[in-house]
């Protein structure tokens, strides 16, 4: 994801390096760009994306990675702290919090990137369409936004999830119509400021259809736009998800999510804080590690709010 | 609005015989002032364009000229079918564009092209110089076969006097006038009669602005080219025009030969625009007749009654707030002019 957008970027076609004078020179090594278009994110965006994507293999290989079965309980040990067998100890059913917590992030990963990925392609085809047509179209998509925005994030979603009933696809469904707008709103208005451009007008002027100057000459610039807001729909995800899951409406137990874990060991919270700590830490670490690349990509598309947020 | 009296009288002097490639006539762009959101309702109308009438002769140039906001761009992209006029026609070779559907639009745009002002901001910053001088070939696929269009636009390149080597660069990779020698190798591609150069000059330093009005002049007598040159610099359209035209709040006040305008001129806001150019001799300056205009321009949504110009001019009488004067010839003035007191100030060479 994150190369792509490096790509992406006018300023950055031969990865973050001025463009020799000879262009056989310019042949860089795929090591080559991918060092330079790190270093041009910067250091806590780039550390940022190493944890996501260590979480993301986490997630995949959750299984073979997991020391314990996570969903059997095993009443030998229940409530233990951290020791040398249970890393992060045990909970109430004597299951080891450490593995609940990896395989946990299976759920919290397939949300993140179902939501996304919906959002993006509906919002984003949405938005590309409300700011490029205008008119009418445009009206009636943004009163929609309007109205869904009213409503707070996290009441739409349990309002969905008790529609559609609870469970995964479900969950995603509902947190990807609570997320289409915020994507539609920002691509829209991305559209409308290129569409301004003199080089639309330009392409326009030689006679290109509507759809080459809306798939040529506009959706490339919006792109860049469009994946950073893709990294905050995805720690939104991850962050209702987890909401839901705590609330007892989303993932179901005993399939452990980190919001369903965090719900458990409400009840212990007192005496026995890390069943709630570890899974609780997973949220905001991953989180923190999306919004750190998202603004690492948001500089980089937008130098102009560079060294704002540092 | 005025329909009749605004019809422009033609000039025998400079060819009854040359060709109109375009011909203007009444033409009105208003732009819609609104409110409300889901349902909006028009509150008022921007006269951007408000009776035009005008002809454009085969390998001529014709300046426009006018400050900002004068309409003077609103026009050119109405030439090119940018924008839709709300009245009037535009007939380019004869045919009538202003109705024309978005196919037949795409092949009138093969006889009309324009340049744009900004360099920078026209050129799409991801493409190469190629992609961009061959973009009009993608659009109009049967002007050359794939197989020839690299070589087109090597020698498109060429023409405007860019290496054929540079194909493959970025526009970053040029100087100001050398992108706008790229705009200009776009808008060549598909072989037009009539290029509309929206300030084509203005964003470029002084010392380029001359190379590339002279590539105008060379293209021109190279391609049998006319061009609408659209300008506020009125030195640079002294140079390259052969006849001018000069805009105030939607219309057209004076048009007549570069010499008419300049050594001639016999409306009162011609005069006070000529006034304004620098002059490049110190021991001159402060000498010439300097004509320093009160007040702003009013606003294209609200103009005034009668002649436009009356609030600024210090010729107004009542007459000028009750009839609106014609662009027509006049007894002080051997081209048309709108004003009912035209009469000939040399403003450029009074000296006390």
């Amino acid at each position: 994801m994150a190369r792509v957008d490096i790509q992406a970027d006018p300023t950055n076609l031969a990865g973050g390096m001025p463009l020799p004078d000879s262009p056989t020179v310019a042949v860089a090594t795929g090591r080559q760009r991918l060092v330079a278009g790190l270093r041009s994110l910067g250091v806590l965006p780039t550390i940022g994306l190493v944890v996501v994507l260590l979480l993301v293999v986490v997630a995949v290989f959750a299984p073979l990675i997991a020391p314990f079965d996570a969903t059997a309980p095993a009443s030998i040990d229940t409530l233990a702290g951290p020791s040398g067998a249970h890393w992060f100890g045990t909970d109430m059913y004597g299951r080891d919090v450490l593995s609940r917590v990896i395989v946990g992030a299976q759920v919290s990963m397939v949300v993140g990137f179902a939501v996304t990925i919906g959002s993006l392609v509906i919002g984003g085809l949405l938005g590309l369409v409300a700011g490029f047509v205008g008119g009418l179209v445009d009206r009636i998509l943004g009163q929609l936004t309007d109205v869904l925005l009213a409503v707070p994030g996290i009441l739409l979603a349990i309002a969905i999830v008790a529609m559609l009933g609870s469970g995964i696809r479900n969950v995603c469904i509902a947190l990807t119509i609570g997320q289409i707008p915020l994507m539609l709103r920002v691509v829209r208005s991305a559209t409308l400021s290129i569409s301004q451009r003199p080089m639309v007008r330009a392409a326009r002027a030689i006679g290109a259809r509507p759809s080459r100057v809306l798939l040529r000459h506009i959706a490339p610039y919006v792109w860049g736009t469009a994946v950073v807001q893709c990294t905050f729909t995805f720690a939104h995800a991850i962050l209702y998800e987890a909401g839901l899951s705590f609330l007892g409406i989303g993932v179901q137990p005993p399939e452990p999510t980190w919001g369903n874990m965090v719900s458990e060991a409400r009840a212990f919270i007192g005496s026995q804080p890390w069943n709630a700590i570890f899974p609780g830490l997973a949220i905001v670490v991953v989180v923190l590690a999306i919004n750190l690349v998202g603004d690492g990509l948001r500089d980089l598309a937008d130098p102009e709010s560079r060294g704002r947020g540092r | 609005m005025t329909t009749e009296a605004s019809r422009p009288v033609e000039q025998p002097a400079l060819g009854e015989s040359a060709e109109n490639v375009i011909e203007v006539t009444d033409l009105v762009k208003y732009f819609p002032l609104t409110r409300g959101i889901l349902f909006k309702r028009t509150i008022g109308q921007v006269r951007a364009v408000d009776g035009i009438s005008l002809q454009l002769r085969r390998g001529e140039t014709l300046g426009v000229v006018g400050e900002s906001g004068c309409g003077k761009s609103t026009f050119g992209r109405l030439l090119m079918g940018l924008e839709r006029p709300t009245s009037g026609s535009i007939r380019l070779l004869g045919q009538e564009t202003s109705r024309l559907n978005s196919t037949e639009l795409r092949r009138m745009r093969r006889n009309i092209q324009i340049v744009l002002q900004d360099p920078y901001s026209s050129l799409d910053p991801r493409m190469t110089v190629g992609d961009i001088v061959g973009e009009p070939f993608d659009v109009h696929a049967d002007v050359v076969p794939r197989k020839g269009r690299r070589k087109a636009v090597q020698d498109l390149l060429d023409v405007v006097g860019l290496n054929p080597d540079h194909i493959n660069r970025y526009p970053h990779q040029f100087s100001g006038g050398q992108r706008q020698r790229i705009g200009v190798a776009r808008a060549l591609a598909l072989k037009p009669e009539v290029i509309v150069c929206d300030e084509p000059v203005s964003a470029l330093d002084v010392s380029v602005q001359a190379q590339v009005v002279n590539l105008f002049e060379k293209l021109q007598d190279e391609f049998d080219l006319s061009y609408i040159f659209i300008a506020h610099d009125l030195s640079v359209v002294r140079h390259i025009a052969d006849r001018v035209a000069v805009m105030y709040l939607g219309k057209v006040v004076e048009i007549g030969t570069e010499k008419e305008i300049y050594e001639e001129p016999t409306h009162p806001y011609t005069q006070a625009l000529l006034s304004a150019v620098p002059v490049p001799d110190p021991e001159l300056r402060g000498h010439r007749d300097q004509i320093v205009l009160e007040g702003d321009v009013p606003s294209p949504a609200n103009p005034p009654s009668g002649c436009r110009f009356r609030t600024r001019c210090w010729k107004a009488e009542e007459i000028c707030a009750e009839q609106e004067p014609p662009l027509e010839e006049r007894s002080d003035s051997a081209h048309p002019s709108a004003c009912h007191f035209a009469k000939v100030r040399d403003v450029i060479h009074a000296v006390e």
